[in-house]
């Protein structure tokens, strides 16, 4: 059946016409809930519309894979020397540097076997990866990169943290000091970071005992806590540099190069989930694991100078690296890996890759709107990588190309709807790669160099140092709620199309125009005024449209007939009421021209269950539409295709007038559920007509058919509030007073009293409402004569007041007559007795507060003689109302 | 004078005459010191006896042209911890919303009402951020403890 291709087209579109991601946060909302999927409709985005063009291009640009970044740049992909020859070509003073290093790396070597922390943060470790301890470890094959922090890392169990990344654990580590270590370069260690970890927890609970810890600072403690496990030394000396820039304090030894501020002010921002804490917490990174003269007494001052001065180096080339890559991902439209960060900006820290892919993470250029489920799962796939270049090396150039495709996915999709529905195509299941990986990293543990005999029980789960970290991101909406509307989603599906079941999540306010572009053909022809022999009728005023009748009123689809028709008779008097439509330019939308006597027929299937009688026609009017992907339906034999919400921001009623012919008419509808579907088919579907009318003939047509004469309103209002009648009919409130109270001004400005009053035949409210002033706030598209269909709910209530359902107030007709007499328009409301008798409600004599920011109004109280008694009794009136 | 302006100038007319103890609503002014009536600042109190007493939230008000056609966007800033409030503090309420409760009738002292009882009396069905919806779920206590953070650090004076 050729309407199959309907839904899959709608998803093709959906994937090559991404929305402004910034949308996306608040149109998940609208996703997770059919009740308030129409919430955002309301301008929720108008700020960011601007932005929209250049990102829809900026993402068009992206959306075709780019080259990496930093690909073509990191020649030791294969040849793990390749990067280190390279490196010999560096200026003179670099290599003496290199020089200098090395022999001190070897002084670090004998005396404090700490080598790794040596070249870890240089910029030059890729050179002194040949005789770092790097043989040491069988599992060095192909990555001199991690070299430097090789040693180290064994230690900690950071080492397996891969397996559970849960959000914060904090307690797990105290007994594992006890453990005996294997780990051959471990043993070698004089200075054991791990052993500073009491010290930490000893602070925390002090700390947190004197309440002093916020939720910040406890994080922080958390990263720490990491990088003492992932003996993580470089990072622990970097944030305590920061903490002392911060403090003020100097306690530094000098430094070759002195720090520059560009890489201090860098470092301090990708740093600041590690940094921006207390006080307290700033006092204690700047002293620890130790104060300087004692930790210079465990590493000797000449390993802590040179470390400290690879720690200048790096920031010296930080920044320009920095950016060299943030534009290179930007352009690639991807996320770094961490062979990536580690060629691009030298940095073998594991805590300080982490912390620069948060930050990346976080750039405004792609992170619009990240569901925080999704950012802590890209996050994942990070550490997974993470954990596989410190074991393994560097990631094939397959997988590493299938990870950034990956990245860039994500980024155009998060753009397009909100990343959560695009969540199933993460872990655990991700892409074959990453269960590779996971495999991968399961056999080194067994390796002699790299055993941990932490129990798997208590594997660090603090992966993820939550939860204070720039998380601007995308935090949004629970996935919790999302996952009920894509639960049936199957796990198989290629990066471009969804699975079946594939539930894309709401954009706030679609721009049809890019996102429906697809359904160009079925844009609504534009009315224009058919050309009048009656010259009286201005060729310029306005239509009204409404729904005037109903050709098939509505009908149940049944549930368990696949296919259905409803037939029904178009008369030859009646076919000639429909206007043609009238192709005048290629591509351009047609044109109708209309005039009161013109009628159009239009579809609609609304949310009706099963059970529920025939509503009224007043009742109808009052459902939304909404379209099924399982249904179809056809005119004639002609296939209709719906407009629906995630393209137009709700489900359009289907334009039918082009398709009918005299005589009989046939719709059918198609019905292709799941045969395990077995939820109601609460759906009901109806043919409308829809008719036009002008102003005059509206005001017409109410003053002459629809008056409802004075005595019949004072009737209807004596009978409500007479105590026998009222309490048995009235179920809504229970009358206590003897009078009713009635606003008189129109409610759109609430500033005059109404001309014409007006309001539904089934309005409860005795109110009205101007008829003018309502027709002239009807919504009309541009270029357009006539006005939207559906625009007629009351402002009081909302009930439906179709021209042919209003009636007109001969009551407030008359009580507006004799205060215009007394000169009293500006009475806001009137009291009516319950023998019929009505008064002018008295302001309250409250007066009006000061103006605060501008000179006195000239707008006072009105009468200055208001006693308390009417204050009071007003007042009594005023909550009766607002009922 | 448009509708949406007269509108306006009216809803602030009646502000000024009677409000809501606690309840702040004003037109903000421009940078040229000229007041935008399509903007206001509002300030609403959390209600008496519940968790959000003592605290004063500051809400910026746009009206569109439309108005009171369609409805104003409501937005606290800074942005709230509420199950209802959006990351960016626009808030998610049906009243604000034109496809659903939104009427021209609705008054700012009813929309500032409206706000302030969500404020204790969260919808779960249409979550609007992640933080406070999933603590508001799945630990109430943790979520009240927050909120009375909240509140702290926006004290009524």
């Amino acid at each position: 059946m050729p309407s199959h291709v309907i839904p899959l087209a709608s998803h093709l579109d959906f994937t090559n016409h991404p929305h402004h991601s910034s949308f996306v946060r608040e149109n998940f909302s609208a996703a997770v809930s059919g009740s308030e999927a129409m919430n955002s409709n309301t301008p929720h985005t108008h700020s960011s519309t601007k932005r929209l063009a250049r990102k829809d291009a900026e993402t068009a640009r992206g959306s075709l894979p780019s080259p990496a970044p930093s690909e073509g740049s990191v020649p030791c992909a294969m040849n793990p020397f390749g990067a280190s020859m390279a490196q010999d070509q560096s200026t003179p003073q670099q290599s003496t540097t290199r020089m200098s290093q090395r022999s001190e790396q070897h002084v670090g070597r004998v005396r404090v076997s700490n080598p790794s922390t040596l070249s870890a943060l240089s910029p030059l470790q890729d050179g002194t990866a040949i005789e770092t301890p790097a043989a040491q470890t069988p599992t060095f094959r192909d990555g001199p990169s991690r070299n430097g922090q090789y040693s180290i890392q064994g230690e900690g169990p950071a080492s397996n943290q891969h397996i559970a990344p849960v959000a914060i654990s904090q307690h797990h580590f105290g007994p594992s000091l006890n453990l005996p270590r294997s780990d051959a370069t471990i043993s070698q260690h004089h200075f054991k970071l791990s052993l500073y970890l009491p010290r930490l927890d000893e602070f925390e609970a002090a700390a947190r005992q004197a309440g002093v810890l916020s939720d910040k600072d406890t994080s922080i403690l958390g990263i720490l806590r990491e990088a003492i496990q992932a003996g993580d030394f470089h990072f622990i000396l970097l944030i305590r540099l920061l903490a002392d820039r911060k403090t003020g304090s100097d306690m530094l030894p000098p430094v070759r190069t002195p720090f520059t501020k560009n890489g201090l002010d860098l470092i301090e921002t990708i740093c600041s989930p590690a940094t921006d804490g207390s006080n307290n917490v700033r006092m204690f990174l700047a002293q620890f694991p130790e104060p300087f003269p004692v930790l210079v007494s465990h590493i000797t001052a000449l390993v802590l100078q040179s470390e400290l001065n690879a720690i200048s180096s790096f920031l010296h080339q930080l920044p320009g690296r920095w950016h060299t890559l943030v534009d290179n991902l930007k352009r690639a439209k991807t996320l770094p890996l961490p062979q990536d960060l580690s060629d691009a900006l030298r940095t073998q820290s594991r805590i300080l890759q982490r912390l620069m892919f948060r930050r990346l993470q976080n750039e405004k250029t792609w992170n619009g709107g990240w569901d925080a489920h999704l950012v802590e799962r890209v996050f994942q796939l990070f550490i997974i990588d993470q954990e596989h270049f410190f074991r393994h090396g560097r990631l094939s150039h397959d997988a590493a190309m299938n990870r950034r495709l990956e990245y860039q996915q994500l980024l155009l999709f998060s753009s397009v709807a909100n990343a959560g529905a695009y969540q199933r195509h993460l872990p655990p299941a991700v892409s074959s790669q990453s269960a590779i990986l996971a495999t991968q990293q399961q056999a080194p543990a067994r390796s002699p160099g790299a055993i941990s005999q932490q129990p798997l029980s208590r594997m660090p789960a603090a992966i993820s140092f939550s939860p204070s970290l720039p998380s601007a991101a995308g935090r949004s909406l629970s996935s919790a709620s999302h996952n009920q509307r894509t639960a049936t989603a199957s796990p198989q599906s290629s990066i471009l199309i969804p699975a079946a079941g594939y539930l894309s999540a709401q954009p706030a306010r679609p721009n049809n125009i890019s996102s429906a572009l697809h359904q160009a053909h079925l844009r609504s022809p534009v009315l224009k005024a058919r050309k009048s022999l009656d010259l009286s009728v201005s060729s310029q005023e306005r239509y009204y449209s409404y729904v005037s009748d109903l050709q098939v009123p509505p009908r149940h689809l049944a549930r368990d007939t696949p296919v259905q028709r409803f037939s029904f008779t178009v008369d030859p008097v009646q076919f000639a009421k429909l206007p043609d439509t009238v192709d005048l330019n290629m591509g351009a939308p047609g044109n109708r021209s209309i005039d009161e006597g013109t009628q159009l027929f239009r579809f609609r299937c609304c949310h009706l269950p099963q059970t529920s009688i025939t509503p009224s026609d007043s009742a109808w009017a009052g459902l939304d539409c909404i379209w099924r992907d399982y249904i179809y339906f056809t005119i004639n034999d002609f296939i209709l295709e719906p407009r629906c919400k995630l393209h137009y921001g709700k489900y359009l009623p289907i334009d039918l007038t082009a398709h009918i012919r005299p005589g009989d008419n046939v719709l059918t509808a198609y019905i292709n559920r799941a045969s395990t579907d077995t939820s109601p088919l609460d759906l009901a579907v109806a043919v409308e007509v829809v008719g036009f009318l002008t102003r005059s003939k509206m005001r017409e047509d109410c003053l002459g058919n629809r008056l409802v004469l004075a005595n019949d309103v004072l009737g209807s209002i004596k009978a409500s509030l007479s105590p026998s009648s009222g309490s048995e009919n009235d179920d809504e409130v229970a009358i206590v007073d003897s009078n009713i109270n009635i606003p008189l001004f129109e409610p759109f400005s609430n500033a005059r009293m109404f001309d014409l009053p007006v309001r539904g035949r089934n309005c409860a409210h005795r109110q009205a409402f101007d008829l003018d002033t309502f027709l002239e706030t009807r919504r009309c598209p541009e270029s357009s004569i006539a006005t939207d269909v559906d625009v007629w709910k009351c402002p009081i209530c909302n009930a439906d007041v179709r021209p042919q359902e209003l009636i007109v107030d001969g009551f407030l007709m008359h009580v507006r007559r004799v205060l215009g007499i007394r000169n009293m328009l500006d009475c806001r409301a009137i009291i009516v007795e319950k023998d019929g008798t009505w008064r002018p409600k008295q302001e309250p004599n409250k007066g009006e507060g000061p103006y605060d920011d501008e000179e006195q109004a000239v707008a006072g109280s009105r009468d200055g003689s208001a006693v308390a008694g009417a204050t009071r009794q007003a007042q009594e009136v005023v909550d009766l109302d607002s009922d | 004078m448009s509708l949406c302006q007269n509108r306006l100038q009216e809803e602030r007319k009646q502000w000024r005459k009677d409000h809501p103890f606690g309840f702040v609503a004003k037109p903000a002014k421009t940078s040229s010191g000229v007041l935008d009536i399509k903007k206001w600042e509002c300030s609403i109190p959390g209600k008496d006896k519940t968790l959000w007493a003592g605290g004063l939230f500051k809400l910026e008000v746009q009206f569109p042209d439309e108005y009171p056609t369609k409805p104003p966007k409501c937005k606290f800033v800074p942005p709230l911890f509420h199950p209802n409030v959006y990351p960016s503090g626009t808030v998610c309420l049906s009243i604000l919303n034109e496809e659903e409760g939104w009427r021209p009738a609705i008054t700012i002292k009813e929309i500032l009402l409206g706000i302030q009882s969500l404020l204790d009396e969260p919808n779960p069905e249409s979550p609007a951020q992640a933080d406070a919806y999933n603590l508001f779920k799945k630990d109430r206590t943790a979520y009240e403890k927050k909120v009375r953070q909240v509140v702290r650090d926006n004290p009524a004076p």
